[in-house]
């Protein structure tokens, strides 16, 4: 029984579960932006700290937001250390930033996917880019195949260390010549994607028979009112924003 | 002696917040040509212990010794299926132990007929094959390695009863044959038909073992129930 | 109570297996039917023909009187023939059990307290309310297969085809479900047509269909009809 934290939900009902899903959605987006505009020392710790406290009031245990990065943690450090051999000028700082932005990037990321469920996604996304309709873009569909894969990453993650237990038995392994090491691969990925199309098919096939097809306004389960949290996560996501872009315009550091 | 556990553990996820003991000392021993069935519902430790049997697992503490060379074959099989054609999936296991590739076909050959798919079937594409037919071809697989015991995860499900018998019946020829049998099943009924010997497994512990006439009595009934099992039914194969 | 199906010589061709080769028969609302035979032979096949998910070659078949052939009555056939599959892994879209259970009568476009209504009473009904706010990773294969029969059972529906559910699943949560689907015939009146080979699910149905290769060769009392299919087998082995 493999723990995954990507794409798998922790219910609970701290402050950033009870966030409106597109609110999220947004806070994500610019997130992200604002460790692209950190530069510096004193910008990254901004950044890092917002994060910590995040995940601090997120209710969620630690280990499981900590899991998140576990598999990049090894490319965050190689490439950091690349970088800090082979950057001209100020290598330390060229790393740490590389470094930080890597995991935080991904923490973010598990931190969204852990406070909302895939399908409060696909109503935030349906929510937020539902402008795009009118330029005949299929935004429900587009947003429960998001919900959907999401929901899958788990999913196919534990085959694919099935398929590889039972290649193993049969002599696989990942250590030999590299032409050993390339049959392994294709041992695992071709059964893997065969799956994942017969997976794919048979959902198909469910959805269908629920009627997904039924060609109207699909009722929206999670109401998206915006209530006093959404106002005062939005005010203090923006004071974070604002403070990300002043200490990068400041001359100092 | 084909097969022994001596008090084996295994604990996932050691030294996290998610450790779990999937088995608490377990013990016991398969001879040469036994057939074993271990019964247990999802989550009883089963599929931990087959892959201690297969060194795929190491056990935490006590020791897993076997004779011989073990060949696993898990549930669902045929999804693991993923050569161009059946003779080359067949290949793969004895290519991987280092045959060469005349050996290797012979072997895959041999595994073929004895399974009985046929030489037209050879050089299909295994994903045209019938559900039933890839089955067997995924045990084929397994049989061209040549084991001396065979670990099989529920090898009847999703069967129909007519493919279920004649999957168990080579299983006895093969047993026959001096291979020894380790099968994993929540089928009752099945075990009792063809174990010599019988474990049962709940909550990774061993509750039960003997013939199937010691196991499957009425005064185990309510360590049977509360390993998520039934008595197998009297009348069930009408 | 009338026929809710009415297959007269239904036929198809299935890219797998022997697709289906003029089948008729006649499904009593309210009954237990089981239907059984070898892989491959047309049974799954068959489900999906109900549901209109595999057209129709030649024949014509009824589901509650409309013509399954017909493209514009297939959204009210699928509100009232729900269709359940083997691994509920491959079914359940949503993380949460009663999101997924809410998902058919959303797509209907159902206001929000009806979808609600319906989604707490399904669950009800398969014995799965407290497990409503849970994330469907926390259940058992047993419990998610309760959860797709709930949503199906949010629909409403006069007709359920499973279709093996019972395949992947513990002996003591198949009976439970056995018995769930049971309740669901007695008290519900719902109509079950359960595909499946466990003669301990053929034998508490009514009525066991028999397709093989294609045709429906037995049709009657679950019992008579295995002893018959059983006698032929252990006949053919000694004839080989």
């Amino acid at each position: 029984m493999r723990d995954v934290t990507f794409g798998r939900y922790y219910p609970s009902r701290g402050p950033l579960h009870e966030t409106s899903a597109s609110l999220k959605l947004l806070f994500f987006a610019l997130y992200i932006v604002s460790i692209f505009i950190s530069k510096t020392y004193t910008g990254l710790a901004v950044c890092t700290a917002f994060l910590l406290i995040c995940i601090f009031i997120s209710r969620v245990p630690l280990g499981r937001v900590l899991r998140s990065f576990r598999s990049i943690i090894i490319i965050a450090l190689v490439s950091s250390v690349i970088v800090y051999l082979t950057h001209p000028q100020d290598g330390a700082l060229a790393a740490v930033v590389l470094f930080v932005r890597l995991i935080s990037a991904v923490c973010v990321s598990a931190l969204l996917t852990l406070t909302t469920t895939p399908s409060e996604i696909a109503d935030g996304l349906e929510k937020s880019l539902s402008f795009l309709r009118f330029i005949h873009v299929p935004v429900r569909d587009i947003a429960l195949s998001v919900s959907i894969t999401l929901h899958f990453v788990p999913v196919l993650q534990e085959e694919a260390e099935k398929i590889y237990c039972a290649q193993k038995a049969r002599g696989a392994s990942f250590s030999g010549s590299l032409s050993h090491k390339a049959s392994t691969v294709v041992a695992v990925l071709v059964p893997l994607f065969s799956s994942a199309f017969r997976r794919a098919g048979e959902l198909a096939d469910s959805m269908e028979s629920r009627c997904y097809d039924y060609a109207c306004e699909r009722t929206a389960f999670h109401e998206s009112r915006f209530t006093s949290y959404d106002v005062l996560a939005g005010l203090l996501f923006a004071a974070y924003f604002l403070f990300t872009i002043c200490v990068r315009l400041m001359p100092w550091q | 002696m084909a097969v022994r556990f001596s008090n084996v553990s295994y604990i996932y996820s050691r030294g996290t917040p998610f450790e779990k003991k999937a088995l608490s000392d377990i013990s016991f021993e398969a001879e040469k040509g036994d057939f074993v069935c271990i019964c247990g519902k999802t989550g009883s430790g089963k599929t931990t212990l087959i892959k201690l049997v297969n060194d795929l697992l190491r056990p935490f503490s006590g020791e897993v010794s076997l004779d011989g060379r073990s060949g696993l074959l898990f549930q669902f099989p045929e999804d693991q299926l993923f050569a161009p054609t059946v003779i080359e999936d067949v290949m793969y296991g004895p290519l991987n132990l280092g045959r060469n590739k005349d050996q290797a076909r012979e072997g895959a050959e041999k595994a073929l007929l004895c399974v009985g798919l046929g030489p037209e079937l050879y050089d299909r594409n295994p994903f045209t094959l019938s559900g039933g037919q890839k089955r067997l071809a995924a045990l084929a697989g397994v049989l061209a390695m040549k084991p001396s015991v065979l670990v099989l995860d529920e090898p009847t499900a999703g069967l129909d009863f007519r493919s279920s018998r004649s999957l168990m019946a080579l299983l006895h020829r093969l047993n026959t044959d001096g291979v020894t049998i380790i099968m994993v099943t929540h089928e009752m009924e099945l075990a009792q038909e063809h174990a010599k010997q019988i474990l049962v497994l709940d909550k990774g512990r061993l509750v039960l073992s003997g013939s199937a006439g010691d196991v499957f009595s009425q005064r185990n009934r309510t360590v049977i129930e509360k390993a998520g099992l039934e008595l197998p039914e009297p009348g069930s194969s009408l | 109570m009338g026929a809710v199906i009415k297959a007269q010589n239904i036929s198809t061709s299935y890219r797998t297996g022997f697709g289906l080769k003029e089948i008729s028969f006649e499904i009593e609302e309210g009954s237990f039917v089981c239907i059984t035979g070898p892989n491959g032979g047309g049974k799954s096949t068959l489900a999906k023909v109900l549901n209109g998910l595999v057209p129709l070659e030649g024949g014509s078949l009824e589901v509650c009187g409309l013509d399954v052939s017909d493209v514009h009555n297939l959204p009210e056939i699928r509100k009232n023939l729900g269709l359940v599959f083997q691994n509920p892994d491959n079914q359940i879209v949503s993380v949460i059990v009663e999101e997924d259970v809410a998902f058919g009568p959303c797509n209907l476009g159902l206001p929000l307290d009806e979808v609600k209504k319906r989604t707490a009473r399904a669950l009800e009904m398969v014995g799965m309310t407290e497990y409503a706010a849970s994330a469907v990773s926390s259940l058992s294969g047993g419990q998610k297969q309760l959860v797709c029969l709930a949503g199906i059972l949010a629909f409403r529906p006069k007709i359920m085809v499973l279709d093996e559910i019972t395949s992947m699943i513990d002996p003591v949560e198949r009976n439970k479900i056995l018995q769930i689907i049971k309740g669901l015939v007695e008290e519900q009146g719902i109509t079950v047509l359960l595909i499946s080979h466990r003669f301990s699910e053929c034998l508490a149905a009514d009525r066991l269909l028999y397709i093989e290769n294609g045709s429906l060769v037995a049709d009657g009392n679950p019992r008579q009809v295995l002893s018959a299919a059983l006698n032929e087998d252990e006949g053919r082995k000694s004839n080989a």
